[in-house]
């Protein structure tokens, strides 16, 4: 692998401050669209407890980020407890029982992620709602923090107040933050202009609502932009990505090496 | 049978003047001994003692720790020459059910003991199904909703006091819904844990009306980190002896606090909503991990959340794949959205919705 990929690695969080706001969706989603601009990727699933990674890709893992645990992180390479497919980007698994997910220490997730820029040009993480062990430890290591938010009712918005306040506690860098409002337009007496002026910052992002297709995707285990690539939503996740890493398609010298690894 | 009623105090004539006023009190037997003899607690085993806290050889709280190593069921009053409201309350903060004067009479004494009736009753009321936990492996299933309602609807059926502790120590809500703004919170009553008695517990509650309290959530993501498991059981307990029910919203997600409460509850409810995705199947891995409580199948209960269609088959569905009793809530999102924005769920949401009717029926099979 190209010595030199650490430093061109990308690290990107998928955050929020409470559930049910897309982050698994978007994470895979914007996976796969990387993925298809021929870059080496990869999915972390961090929601140790009750991940949906694999579960809305019906993949079944048979390692994950506690058996990277177990080991010396000296001694072995991190690609050996990812998930390879030859149609998907890679994945590195959740533990797949709860008494596992007890045990992946903050130390296991930043070496993982350590380890994982050595190969991957993007490392797409996907986290547990709030500021848990894990989420921190990723945060540490992150390039881009996707604020996944949505506009249902004053609570929700409070929180997502209180995470920023969080996150510049911390001294997470505000210009790596991209606020994305999913769920636009869905039913609610809140105007997204108005959450905006509360944040005191623009969304970076909207996704529409489009239960219906995301519903369809998990169901068929295959991400939206590839399983309905015609609708709004798909376009969105599409756009969100190029938006941020706003790169284009890798040139095809590149993607014939991330074949040729797959290979060997 | 009679209450042992011990009382130990320096002055001789201190103790002759208790003695004489009420030493002939039907189903009281009456136990005196200078205080620097506390041997009699061994031997007379008593269920109340009176101590003096004017002893200068002894600090209070050092022969209030000793007597609970010796009688550890046992009500302990602190009683002085000169008591006033700030040494009630510290007396309370120690540990003493009250603070009464010496050589007090009859009626100070009966006083006393219908205080510590109140508590022996709390006490009782274990048995009762009085804490209730509400546990979901992933966020947006309608913990803090329900914990909200239904402690207003307990407190309309039964006349009865009920406490909410906002034990979500990733953000907490609870004060939203119901609209307080909290003067305290877990935080300063975790901190104040071990120093307090049931009655100072009391006063970090806000008040929500005359019947319904609410111990409001952390402020910050990161005072979270300060609970300590064990903290959150006695607080918990404590609770439960003011309190005729304790309702405890918690985080999602399998974490110290959230075990602990779990384990303290007399039912546990795993709440999940249906969406189409896996939150069935979450909910199954969680009860399987509490299988491993004591009695699970008599504590452990399910709430399906945001069901579209509420009949008898899909709650037979549900209880097959979870193994245990499932109350069904309906998918009125749009109506608990509008409720909690306008600035209160819990005077806004409307009375006769299916959600509240859901609710009052969750809390009668409580009751009952």
């Amino acid at each position: 692998m190209n010595a030199n990929n650490k430093s061109r690695s990308k690290i990107i969080t998928v955050f929020s401050s409470s559930s049910a706001t897309g982050k698994t969706i978007t994470a895979i989603n914007m996976a796969q669209t990387l993925y298809q601009e021929l870059y080496n990727v990869c999915l972390v699933d961090l929601d140790l407890q009750f991940n949906d990674v694999c579960r809305y890709l019906r993949k079944n893992p048979v390692q994950s980020i506690y058996d990277y645990g177990e080991e010396d992180a000296e001694r072995v390479r991190i690609t050996e407890y990812v998930m390879h497919h030859e149609d998907c980007f890679d994945i590195l698994a959740a533990p797949q029982k709860l008494e596992e997910a007890y045990n992946v220490s903050s130390k296991t997730v930043t070496d993982a992620l350590d380890d994982l820029r050595n190969y991957y040009d993007y490392i797409i993480v996907d986290t547990t709602t709030g500021f848990g062990d894990a989420t921190l430890a990723t945060i540490s290591r992150t390039d881009e923090l996707i604020f996944m938010g949505i506009v249902d009712f004053i609570p929700t918005i409070k929180n997502m107040n209180l995470a920023l306040q969080t996150l510049g506690d911390i001294k997470f860098p505000a210009d790596k933050i991209k606020i994305v409002l999913n769920r636009d337009k869905a039913k609610s007496e809140i105007a997204s202009d108005d959450v905006e002026k509360l944040l005191g910052r623009d969304f970076f992002h909207t996704i529409p609502n489009d239960f219906p297709t995301c519903i369809a995707s998990i169901k068929s285990g295959r991400p939206i932009v590839l399983n309905s690539p015609q609708t709004n939503i798909a376009h969105s996740l599409k756009a969100l990505t190029y938006k941020l890493f706003a790169t284009g398609s890798k040139s095809k010298g590149e993607g014939l090496m991330r074949i040729l690894n797959k290979l060997w | 049978m009679a209450t042992k009623v011990c009382i130990l105090e320096e002055n001789p004539a201190i103790l002759d003047k208790i003695t004489e006023n009420i030493g002939q009190i039907e189903n009281i037997e009456l136990v005196t001994a200078h205080i620097s003899d506390k041997r009699i607690l061994q031997t007379e085993q008593p269920q109340i003692v009176f101590l003096d806290v004017d002893y200068a050889q002894e600090k209070p709280l050092e022969v209030l720790n000793k007597i609970r190593q010796t009688l550890p069921e046992a009500a302990v009053f602190a009683m002085s020459k000169s008591v006033d409201s700030n040494l009630i309350k510290k007396m309370q903060y120690a540990g003493f059910v009250d603070c009464v004067h010496k050589p007090f009479n009859r009626a100070i004494f009966v006083q006393a003991l219908d205080k510590l009736q109140n508590f022996t009753t709390k006490r009782e009321n274990k048995g009762n199904k009085n804490i209730i936990s509400f546990f979901s492996p992933k966020g947006k299933s309608g913990k803090t909703t329900l914990s909200v309602l239904l402690s207003m609807e307990l407190a309309e059926l039964t006349g009865k006091k009920i406490a909410v502790i906002d034990a979500d120590i990733t953000f907490a809500d609870v004060n939203v819904f119901m609209d307080v703004t909290s003067k305290s919170t877990i935080s300063e009553a975790i901190r104040d844990i071990n120093f307090m008695s049931p009655h100072i517990l009391e006063s970090y509650f806000e008040e929500v009306n005359p019947l319904v309290k609410v111990l409001c959530g952390i402020r910050k993501p990161e005072d979270g980190a300060l609970i300590a498991p064990e903290d959150m059981t006695r607080l918990i307990k404590m609770s439960a002896e003011i309190f005729d029910y304790v309702l405890v919203d918690n985080a999602p997600g399998f974490a110290p606090i959230s075990i602990a409460a779990a384990e303290a509850a007399d039912i546990l409810y795993i709440l999940g909503m249906d969406n189409g995705a896996y939150e069935i199947e979450h909910m199954v891995r969680a009860i399987d991990v509490l299988k491993s409580m004591d009695n699970w199948q008599e504590r452990v209960r399910a709430i399906v959340t945001r069901v579209p269609n509420m009949t008898d088959e899909v709650k037979r569905r549900y209880e097959a794949q979870l193994e245990c009793p499932v109350f069904l809530i309906p998918n009125e999102y749009l109506l608990m959205s509008l409720a909690a924005n306008n600035a209160s769920m819990i005077k806004n949401l409307d009375k006769s919705s299916a959600l509240s009717v859901q609710i009052k029926l969750l809390a009668k099979s409580i009751i009952a």
